[in-house]
C-alpha cells in the first residue's frame, strides 16, 4: 500500500516536469533562441519588475483559449504600429491605467 | 647491301667494343686490302676519340661560390615563419598585403570578443541543442518564449479600450494660457 502510494506520488511529481521539458523540446531554435534572449533581458530587470511580470505570467496562464488568442491578435497590430503611434499608445495606456487605478 | 656496307656496320660495332674475335679479325683483314673502308674506320676511330676526350673532360665547378650564394639566398629570406605571406610581403617591401591581413585577423578577434560580451555562449548554444536551458526557463518555457506579450498583457487585454483613449494635454499650464491669449 506505501508502495503504490509513493510510486502514485512520483508520477505526480514527475509528469508537470516532464511535461515541461517536452514544452521546451518541442520548440524550434528560432524560438529557443528568443526564450533565451529574453531570459538574459529578464535576469537584468529589476527585482520589482521582474515580479510584475511573474504576476502577469501566471494571469496568462489562466486565461482561457479564446482570449489568449485575442492577446496575441493585439500583440500582432501593436507589432504594426509606427514608433509615433506606439508612443501615443503608451501614453494612452498610462492615462488609462491612471484613470483606472 | 653490298660487301663494304656490311663492314662499315661492323666498324661502328667495333668502336663501341661490340664486335667478337672472329668478326674483328676478318674485318681487319678486309680493312687492309680496301681503302675506303680504311677512311670510314679512322674517321669513326677519331670521332670516338673526341667523344671520349669530351665526356672524360674535367668540369669546373666552383662548389664553394655556389655555396656562398646559397647561403646569402637563404639569409635574405629570413628565419622560417607559419605566414609566408608576411614574409613575402617583407621580402617586396611593400606592406599592404600585409595591413590587410593582420587587419582581418584583428577585426576577426574583435567580432568574436564583441560577439562573446554581447551574447553569452548559452544564448547561442542552447537553442542549437547543445547544452540544456537554465533552470528558470526550463521551468517556464512559455514565459520566456511569449515574454513581449506577457510584459505587455494587461494593455493587450484592453488594447481597443486604450486606443478609445483622448490623449490630455500635457503640457504645462503657462503654455496653455499663453496660447489662449
Amino acid at each position: 500500500m506505501t508502495r503504490a502510494a509513493l510510486l502514485l506520488f512520483a508520477v505526480i511529481a514527475l509528469l508537470p516536469a516532464g511535461a515541461v521539458a517536452d514544452e521546451w523540446n518541442r520548440y524550434g531554435p528560432r524560438e529557443r533562441y528568443e526564450a533565451m534572449q529574453n531570459y538574459n533581458q529578464h535576469r537584468q530587470l529589476p527585482k520589482q519588475e521582474r515580479k510584475n511580470i511573474e504576476r502577469q505570467y501566471q494571469r496568462w496562464q489562466q486565461l482561457p483559449d479564446d482570449e489568449r488568442a485575442k492577446v496575441r491578435r493585439n500583440y500582432e497590430r501593436l507589432q504594426q504600429l509606427s514608433p509615433d503611434e506606439r508612443r501615443s499608445f503608451e501614453r494612452k495606456y498610462q492615462q488609462w491605467r491612471d484613470h483606472r487605478d | 647491301m653490298t660487301r663494304c656496307d656490311r663492314h662499315q656496320e661492323n666498324i661502328t660495332a667495333l668502336a663501341d667494343g661490340a664486335l667478337g674475335i672472329l668478326a674483328t679479325l676478318r674485318l681487319h683483314l678486309h680493312l687492309a686490302s680496301c681503302r675506303v673502308c680504311a677512311a670510314v674506320a679512322d674517321a669513326r676511330r677519331s670521332a670516338v676519340a673526341v667523344q671520349r676526350n669530351v665526356l672524360s673532360a674535367p668540369v669546373e665547378v666552383d662548389c664553394e661560390r655556389m655555396l656562398a650564394e646559397a647561403r646569402r639566398a637563404i639569409a635574405a629570406l629570413g628565419e622560417p615563419t607559419p605566414f609566408p605571406f608576411l614574409r613575402a610581403a617583407d621580402r617586396r617591401g611593400a606592406t599592404p598585403w600585409n595591413w590587410a591581413v593582420l587587419a582581418g585577423v584583428g577585426g576577426a578577434a574583435a567580432t568574436a570578443g564583441l560577439f562573446a560580451w554581447l551574447v553569452s555562449p548559452s544564448t547561442v548554444l542552447v537553442p542549437l541543442g547543445l547544452g540544456a536551458p537554465p533552470a528558470v526557463v526550463a521551468s517556464k518555457p512559455e514565459l520566456f518564449r511569449d515574454y513581449e506579450i506577457i510584459r505587455e498583457l494587461d494593455a493587450l487585454e484592453h488594447f481597443d479600450s486604450v486606443n478609445r483613449v483622448r490623449l490630455e494635454d500635457s503640457r504645462p499650464a503657462a503654455t496653455k494660457q499663453r496660447r489662449r491669449t
